[in-house]
């Protein structure tokens, strides 16, 4: 058996060096249909992975509740008041991560007569200029898959720090004239009235706009007191196991409101999975880009399969030759199934290199982020697929050619 | 009509046809018979020349012999196994053990050196004689006087060396009996005589059993035995020479008394 496989290693090995021309033909067409296959599936994945992780960091992972605590006829006992309850009932359920997501938006315009210090680089400050505020906690970067370029983020000692540590997007620290390099770096707290912060990482701002974000710890919103008036009506957001979260959200709330009697308690899903459809799927786009994946490939395979199918016919006698030294039916047909995959699995290799060289090029790279906030990388998943559809190809590209090299008659082959 | 009485024999005699046919259906139903009543014993290392014109079913007679057919009326055994029960994975496996075959055109494969075409065969066996292919090769090259043509391709050897080639590719493996078709077909009068004289001495060196099927009478009459396929029947030829020697003077006596059977 091990001899038979090495011999048939040897045979093929052989055709592939006689055959140069047609193994470069072979080369060519599958190698282009794989790459272009595997750039339509990867470009596919990476929009999907790309939309996704922008719908996260928007709405949440799949499954992100957010509950709501509100006092519509009595007098709220206070954001720590609140929060402890809600920590309790989160405790009690097991949820690890949870995290207060309240957005809001601050005027941080330069007051007309310059009051802000002069010399701090405040020259590029506008009238009028909002900064979007993210009222939070550590888990948030979790829940939203924030992450920072710089710096760090949040973590749950850094409530206790003096100057309030913020986390800011980087037309925040182009704004005030600030780099990455020098975090971490006091700045005044926008909307504080004077408080100063250290802004300890930089990072994406949830969404897309021009104007200036900034993270900050609940914490330490809770003592700004301009701030602190959004935290009255409490928002925070859960993020839970997605076969147990309808119950567990409707527990976490019903604990809330056992020990907040006052309070208007509500609770739904938010995430963008939240309506069952998943918006990345791409939908029809994606079954455009697989049908014309498959069109490139039956393309690819006809073209192997005729290259196979005359060279068969020119090798009949070959295999006539062959079959006279006793090689029976079964090591002829996996003679010829083994040059074309073998041929095609090189070639296979080639186009998915060539199609990562193509997607990692730095004019594609900057288009894909013109779609979606960071070009995520290369899927492994298109590499891998392509490599399986290039040995598929070859063995159904090879089938033909050799069920036909199994059936020719001996002698009339030789003699042809 | 039959091979002459054989002395007894304790062994089976290597080929046995009995009264073997082999006819084919037509398109429109007919039965077309090729080969009608066959009977020949071959014995191991006994030369055996066949003579017949084009359409007397040269062919067909390969085939059985090679055991690439079976005939669809008689018996054929192969070293007393009726061939009617060996499968197809066993007829391979004696074709590439026991069977030699030398062509007309050569059939030597394209692209690959006179060692590589002889070695070919050895990619069929197992063990020693897989991973000794090419020593065997260039040993069996170097008996039949090619030693140092072992890395030409087959465009650049003459017709000769190529037939040289071919069967030094036959006798690679030690066959039981090597089939010769039509073996000077493609090569001028001197050559075939020289290249025939050359597969005849190494079959017989080795013990091989040779069979040569040619249109060529003086060919066949090397043959200790020899026969004449016409219409599908062999008759018995006139004896050949005995010791199979290929003289000249023999071959042009063999070609007259054929011409005038033939006639």
């Amino acid at each position: 058996m091990i001899t038979s496989f090495a011999a048939a290693c040897v045979e093929a090995w052989q055709e592939l060096r006689i055959h140069k021309l047609r193994v470069l033909l072979s080369l060519i067409g599958v190698g282009v249909a794989v790459c272009a296959l595997t750039v339509v599936v990867a470009l596919g994945d990476m929009m999907s992975q790309g939309l996704r992780e922008t719908f996260e960091r928007e709405s949440g992972r799949p499954a992100t509740y957010t509950m709501e605590v509100f006092f519509e006829t009595a007098a709220s006992p206070g954001y720590t008041a609140v929060r402890t309850a809600a920590d309790e009932a989160l405790e009690r359920s097991g949820i690890r991560y949870a995290s207060v997501n309240s957005p809001t938006s601050i005027d941080d315009a330069v007051p007309a007569d310059g009051g802000i210090a002069a010399g701090t680089g405040m020259e590029s400050f506008e009238l009028g200029a909002f900064t979007q505020v993210f009222v939070v906690d550590p888990d948030y970067a979790v829940i939203h898959r924030q992450r920072v370029t710089a710096g760090r983020w949040f973590t749950a000692e850094d409530a206790q720090n003096l100057s309030p540590p913020i986390v800011v997007d980087q037309l925040f620290l182009d704004r005030r004239g600030l780099s990455a390099a020098q975090l971490p770096v006091t700045t005044e707290l926008p909307g504080s009235g004077g408080m100063t912060a250290t802004i300890i990482g930089v990072g994406p701002a949830p969404y897309a706009s021009d104007q200036p974000a900034m993270f900050l710890l609940s914490q330490t919103a809770a003592q700004v007191p301009e701030l602190a008036a959004n935290l009255e009506y409490v928002s925070l957001e859960m993020w839970l196991p997605e076969e147990i979260s309808e119950e567990l959200a409707q527990q976490v709330a019903a604990d809330v409101a056992r020990a907040l009697p006052d309070a208007e308690v509500s609770v739904w899903r938010t995430d963008y999975a939240a309506w069952g459809e998943d918006p990345v799927a791409l939908g029809g786009l994606r079954t455009a880009l697989l049908g014309i994946s498959g069109l490139i490939l039956l393309l690819g395979a006809l073209g192997l399969m005729n290259i196979a199918l005359v060279t068969i016919q020119q090798r009949i006698r070959e295999i006539g030759i062959r079959r006279s030294f006793g090689a029976t039916g079964g090591r002829i047909f996996f003679s010829v199934m083994m040059e074309s995959v073998v041929a095609t699995a090189v070639a296979g290799g080639v186009g998915v290199l060539a199609a990562m060289l193509i997607l990692k090029s730095p004019r594609v790279t900057a288009e894909l982020e013109r779609v979606v906030m960071d070009a995520p990388p290369f899927p492994l998943s298109a590499a891998l697929l392509g490599l399986v559809v290039s040995v598929g190809v070859g063995a159904l590209a090879g089938l033909v050619p050799a069920v036909l090299a199994t059936r020719v008659r001996i002698v009339d082959a030789i003699r042809s | 009509m039959s091979a002459p009485p054989q002395a007894p024999d304790p062994q089976p005699a290597l080929i046995e046809l009995q009264d073997a046919s082999r006819s084919v259906r037509l398109p429109d139903d007919s039965l077309l018979t090729i080969l009608a009543g066959v009977n020949l014993t071959v014995q191991s290392g006994e030369h055996i020349g066949i003579v017949g014109r084009s359409g007397t079913g040269k062919s067909t007679l390969l085939n059985l012999l090679g055991l690439l057919d079976r005939p669809s009326d008689g018996a054929m055994l192969w070293a007393g196994t009726p061939v009617q029960r060996l499968s197809g994975r066993a007829a391979a496996r004696i074709r590439g053990r026991d069977i030699g075959f030398v062509f007309q055109q050569f059939n030597l494969l394209p692209g690959r050196t006179a060692l590589e075409n002889v070695a070919a065969p050895l990619l069929y066996a197992t063990g020693r004689e897989f991973r000794r292919r090419k020593d065997i090769a260039a040993a069996m090259l170097d008996r039949l006087g090619l030693g140092h043509r072992l890395d030409e391709l087959p465009t650049n050897l003459s017709g000769g060396e190529q037939q040289r080639v071919a069967i030094a590719r036959a006798l690679v493996r030690g066959p039981r009996v090597v089939l010769a078709d039509e073996p000077t077909g493609a090569l001028d009068v001197e050559t075939g005589r020289m290249v025939m004289g050359m597969l005849d001495e190494a079959t017989r060196e080795s013990g091989s059993a040779l069979i040569t099927i040619t249109h060529d009478p003086a060919i066949a009459m090397m043959a200790g035995r020899r026969f004449r396929l016409a219409g599908g029947r062999l008759h018995p030829g006139e004896a050949g020479h005995p010791g199979g020697s290929l003289h000249p003077a023999a071959c042009g006596n063999a070609g007259v008394a054929n011409a005038e059977e033939g006639a």
